[in-house]
């Protein structure tokens, strides 16, 4: 048994707590929280793969205890899961392990840039981290859940926090309908949980695929119970309809706490995607509605984000498009396109925190995101400017960087799996993202600077620029060396999907 | 025809989530509609109680010198009713947050209608 | 240029207290052409259950689309910030998919 697994979870929680304690000593947390931050990835980095089972109840199939009965040996019971399960697996070690840098390189943005650091604040980040890892960890249901609602409420807590406009009107709308959400992915889990009696993913995908999917009548139950998690999933990775205010919500909040947020997103996206292809991966029509909803993604946030005037608006919103590569992934339903998926899905985390992170430059400077209003920020700081550019490159799929490589795999996958339409689509938005880009950079570095531009501050933080860095760097790393992610990628999927 | 209790518990659940969700769109006063809100948490949450419920059923706890068998056949199955506990306390701090959100609207904005605070539009970059 | 013209006027009757500049259109002409296109290749995705609909989808979808054209705008409408809205096709969603999976699974 591996101590650093629950570790992964305990540990940001225990910091988060203590971080909120000491809220008022400014130097405590930010020396707290910058140590916090740099153990994070290194946890990560260091537990081996395997099981946690907490309070150690492992399955009865794996224990030296002899002599049971028949009725428990010959049945299900033998191998059911009793306690909370966290698996450890390279796909698990690469999502963490990014999450975790970029929440330090937000972090350090954050503690750098601002005089007075907010315990809260940083209270919410670690407890976000938390409650994602242990989304993507679990391999129980219920505890997803819980750290889904936790993670919801971090998010809305994000926001709060935040100096943004109408940022609370956001929040309770986000909480609003996150309480519809909400219940019916916990209803679709008890659903579940009421046809299997057990809410461990690994023991329902083995009930389901070898008993209810075969009879008309559990195969509904199934269909019902498939349908309101493929709703809560909707509402967590913020897929249509809740694009909207899952863009709102990024664009509310500061460029840190967005890059954060966008993150928590993705991971809790992945989560419950590997997830629900475990456990419904046989029923015939769980590749077409993941497809559908992914291509609908695309088209509205691209759509939406060529329209916006408000560059964090427009980023918010191609995050949300860009996500649907990842659905598309699960969509075509091969192991090669599973595998080009999470690995758009790394890719895309990383270079929405650049985005987020080197526009928010833009925004600490002139205290504006209207790109009406700004216009010839290049001259303040030109290293700033060919990074967020280079990011740009990287999300619309220019080579050499990590996007072109994710993208051409996705497009690949779909002429192999035979849906060249899905291709196109896919190539479409690529252009569009391009197109939204070449639109921004213009507006915000390269045309005249307007007459009545005021500057708040004069320069871009150093910890900014070398946050954006080195996310520029990642993701040129990860183009030209792709295996890096891809290889563990396909190993682990390979043991998940049955 | 007896109903039994627990079809009569599903059914109540079902009509507390269908009432919540009729809440959520029709109706503008913000306590009203997240009232009515919290409705379809607690339609999910006496669902889950209904999954457990066993007529003539018997606590889950097995007492020295009972027999195996027949408590196997007549004990509730307990994990449905720990995982409630679970999902009520989540329920309870997502409605603390909605309603402390509403309390700073309301001083905000002196109304509690839906339609007025939160109908706000995109600024298309020019409000001057 | 007759469309564009078109497209212009509408876009100035919608935003005439605002001021517009080319920013505004070029965004939602594009926009235009990204929905349109890929609504159209979508919909080709209905050709793996059955050729026939795909033919009758597609001919609806294209007198619907020249209907309703500009389709940006309306979109853009449809999805601001406002909960009513976004309630409103929340509940529809939740409609769509838990009837549309459950009939269509067997």
């Amino acid at each position: 048994m591996n101590y650093l697994i629950p570790l992964m979870v305990i540990f940001p929680i225990f910091a988060a707590l203590l971080i909120n304690l000491f809220g008022k000593h400014n130097k405590t947390i930010k020396i707290l929280s910058f140590i916090v931050a740099i153990i994070l990835p290194l946890i990560t980095l260091f537990a081996s793969y395997g099981l946690h089972f907490f309070g150690g109840h492992k399955p009865l199939i794996d224990t030296n205890i002899t002599g049971l009965p028949t009725y428990i040996t010959s049945t299900n019971l033998y191998s059911m899961h009793p306690a909370i399960t966290y698996s450890f697996t390279p796909l698990t070690k690469v999502f963490i392990f990014i999450m975790c840098i970029i929440v330090f390189l937000s972090v350090f943005s954050y503690l750098t840039s601002e005089k007075k650091a907010s315990g809260s604040f940083l209270f919410l980040v670690f407890m976000g981290t938390a409650a994602v890892s242990a989304m993507i960890l679990s391999d129980d249901l219920f505890n997803m859940y819980v750290f889904f609602e936790i993670a919801a409420l971090v998010q809305t807590g994000i926001v709060i926090a935040s100096k943004a406009e109408d940022n609370y009107e956001t929040a309770l709308k986000y909480m609003i309908l996150g309480s519809i959400g909400g219940p019916m992915l916990l209803l679709g889990i008890t659903i579940l949980l009421a046809i299997t009696g057990s809410v461990n993913i690994t023991d329902i995908a083995i009930i389901i695929s070898t008993v209810l999917i075969k009879s008309p009548i559990s195969k509904a139950v199934v269909l019902f119970s498939f349908a309101l998690i493929l709703f809560g999933w909707l509402y967590a990775s913020g897929f249509p309809p809740f694009h909207v205010i899952k863009s709102s919500l990024y664009s509310k909040s500061e460029s840190y706490g967005s890059s954060i947020l966008q993150a928590m997103s993705l991971l809790t996206l992945v989560a419950f995607l590997i997830a629900m292809a475990r456990m419904f991966y046989l029923i015939n029509i769980f590749n077409g509605a993941i497809l559908i909803v992914s291509i609908i993604a695309m088209i509205l946030g691209v759509s939406m984000a060529v329209m916006q005037t408000d560059f964090r608006r427009m980023i918010a919103y191609l995050s949300v498009g860009e996500l649907g590569f990842v659905g598309l992934g699960f969509g075509l339903g091969t192991k090669f396109s599973m595998t080009a998926g999470l690995f758009q899905g790394i890719n895309e985390m990383i270079v929405t925190a650049l985005l987020f992170l080197g526009l928010g430059s833009v925004v600490y400077l002139t205290n504006t995101s209207n790109i009406r209003k700004l216009g010839g920020l290049i001259s303040k700081s030109e290293s700033m400017a060919i990074m967020v550019l280079l990011g740009g490159f990287a999300m619309a799929g220019v080579p050499p960087f990590n996007g072109f490589r994710s993208k051409f795999m996705i497009i690949h996958a779909a002429l192999l799996a035979g849906y060249p339409e899905v291709a196109v689509i896919a190539i479409l938005i690529s252009i569009a993202t391009f197109f939204v880009f070449v639109k921004a950079l213009h507006g915000i570095y390269l045309k005249p600077q307007p007459n009545d531009l005021e500057f708040v501050h004069d320069s871009i933080p150093k910890s900014v620029i070398f946050s954006v860095a080195v996310l520029t760097i990642m993701c040129l790393i990860l183009g030209l060396y792709p295996e890096i992610v891809t290889v563990p990628i396909s190993q682990a999927l390979g043991g998940l999907i049955i | 025809m007896m109903i039994s209790t627990q079809l009569l518990c599903l059914f109540a659940a079902g009509a507390l989530i269908i009432i919540g969700l009729f809440a959520a769109i029709f109706i503008d006063n913000i306590i009203k509609k997240v009232v009515g809100l919290s409705f379809i948490e607690e339609g999910v949450n006496l669902f889950i109680i209904c999954l457990t419920y066993k007529e003539g059923g018997i606590v889950p706890i097995l007492a020295p010198g009972m027999n195996v068998n027949w408590f196997a056949q007549n004990a509730a199955y307990p994990l449905p009713q720990a995982l409630v506990l679970t999902s009520i306390v989540i329920g309870a701090s997502t409605l603390a947050v909605i309603l402390a959100l509403t309390m700073f609207l309301y001083k905000k904005y002196g109304s509690l209608s839906a339609h007025e605070i939160l109908n706000n539009k995109y600024d298309m970059g020019d409000e001057e | 240029m007759s469309y564009y013209d078109d497209f212009l006027n509408f876009i100035k009757e919608r935003y005439s207290k605002k001021h517009m500049t080319n920013e505004n259109v070029s965004g939602a002409i594009a926009s235009e052409l990204i929905v349109i296109s890929s609504l159209l290749i979508t919909a080709l995705l209905l050709r793996h259950i059955s050729v026939l609909l795909t033919g009758i989808v597609i001919i609806i979808l294209i007198m619907l689309i020249v209907s309703n054209l500009p389709l940006s705008i309306k979109l853009f409408d449809e999805q601001d910030d406002s909960l009513d809205k976004m309630m409103f096709y929340t509940v529809i969603t939740l409609g769509i998919i838990v009837s549309l999976i459950y009939w269509s699974g067997f």
